[in-house]
């Protein structure tokens, strides 16, 4: 044998050493992360059976304690110490409404998306009839200028986002004659997968560029509390983190005093659109 | 007008608070005697007549059991499953009435046999209405197994 074909075959025995060695090493670290993150699973899911259990527990005692001080003191409490007696139950409350709020968002990040095929159409119709009250009350027209398509997505999850988007589109307006459009576009596919972006659009009140991105940070409202029907400020966050899930993005274009529109894609349609439609042809035009 | 019946609702509720504002509210709708455990070995203790409840007549069967999840000793699940796996004690109807709306609690409970399950509302007027709503509903629309008193 000839000495170069042994040393060859010592530096592939080296090599092959090497490599078990880097095997050995990949798998005791992946081994290491999936513990870690196992972990950190067992530790959220303890954070969120604390956070539901133990700190709501102090909040309805305030609340329900304000509640019976105020009937055993009955007529006799003057008008100022009983709105101040409510003000700290409906104080335990918010505070109710916001651990519900980060709870929700918590469990988001956590449970598998249950996947199914989604006439979006059918979803958007289902919103509009949850907020068909509000809707009336406010006079709002409702513009859908094409069917929108069927998507492979988590239908409770996706029917949440539009909750949240289409009741900010209401609560931020006011105009005199407020309206509200929803529509889908084919989006870039992402790999194999067709995608289609949906949008919100309004012509509410509009957001300031410099305020572009704070809409987005859990309970961060930019109005005083009550103004604009109040609420916890958690809507666009969750509707965020659930396009996230989904492996789509969220955004929003706005002019101030103008209005905002809110796009977002989702990954997977199962159909794209039925035929050629044209913008504005045979819209769906409710005028509530 | 009030409802009344000599059978007993047993209260299984660590929070005083929370107790001292449920009692409250159902002394005002029914006149049944309401019994309270203030942890998972008490409640078993007294349901299977053991411990300090070894003498039948301190501890009287109950016609309904409001058990809260979240106690100290046992919890409110191996509770729940212990009462569903007695055959004395399985006819009683058991409300789990709790904080966590965590649907995989709220699972866990059906599959042990809860005849309901209520999250605890934090509103004083939704409480009321809901407790007296639960005593509409199991003493006056149901109709409960006959139960001979110990």
């Amino acid at each position: 044998m000839s000495s170069g074909l042994v040393e060859h075959e010592a530096t592939v025995k080296q090599y092959a050493e090497a490599l078990d060695r880097l095997n050995a090493e990949l798998e005791q670290r992946v081994a290491e992360r999936t513990a870690a993150l196992q972990r950190s699973n067992e530790e959220l899911q303890q954070f969120a059976h604390m956070v539901s259990h133990d700190l709501k527990e102090p909040l309805r005692g305030m609340h329900n304690y304000a509640h019976l001080l105020l009937e055993d003191l009955g007529s006799t409490v003057s008008g100022e110490a009983r709105a101040k007696l409510q003000t700290i139950s409906s104080l335990a409350q918010r505070m109710e409404g916001l651990i519900n709020s980060l709870l929700h968002f918590c469990r988001l990040g956590q449970e598998n998306l249950a996947y199914e095929d989604t006439d979006v159409s059918m979803v958007v119709h289902e919103v509009l009839n949850l907020l068909h009250i509000t809707l009336t009350q406010q006079g709002i027209e409702v513009r859908m200028p094409q069917p929108l398509p069927v998507v492979r997505c988590d239908r409770a999850r996706v029917r949440e986002v539009f909750h949240n988007l289409i009741l900010n589109a209401i609560k931020y307006n006011d105009k005199p004659h407020k309206w509200v459009e929803i529509g889908a576009f084919p989006a870039p596919s992402v790999g194999m997968t067709p995608s289609s972006t949906f949008y919100i659009r309004d012509n509410g009140i509009g957001i300031r560029p410099h305020h572009m991105e704070m809409i987005f940070a859990m309970f961060k409202r930019l109005h005083p509390r009550d103004d604009y029907g109040g609420g916890t400020g958690a809507g666009l966050t969750i509707a965020k983190k659930i396009i996230e899930r989904h492996g789509g993005t969220l955004w929003v274009e706005s002019t101030y005093g103008a209005g905002s529109t809110f796009y977002f894609t989702l990954p997977g349609s199962v159909t794209r659109y039925e035929g050629e439609w044209q913008p504005g042809n045979s819209p769906d035009r409710r005028q509530y | 007008m009030k409802e009344s019946g000599s059978q007993g609702i047993l209260l299984i509720e660590d929070s005083t608070e929370d107790y001292t504002v449920a009692q409250y509210i159902l002394r005002r709708v029914t006149d049944r005697p309401i019994m309270r455990c203030r942890d998972g070995e008490s409640a078993l203790d007294y349901l299977l007549h053991r411990g300090t409840y070894a003498e039948a007549q301190d501890a009287p069967c109950p016609a309904l059991i409001l058990l809260d999840l979240n106690l100290p000793t046992i919890d409110g699940c191996e509770v729940l499953r212990q009462i569903k796996q007695d055959v004395r004690l399985r006819t009683i109807p058991v409300v789990v009435f709790t904080t966590s709306a965590q649907p995989h609690e709220i699972d866990v409970c059906y599959q042990l046999g809860a005849n309901s399950y209520m999250v605890k509302p934090v509103d004083f007027e939704r409480l009321r209405y809901t407790l007296e709503l639960l005593m509409r509903y199991w003493f006056s629309v149901v109709t409960l197994p006959e139960r001979s008193s110990p």
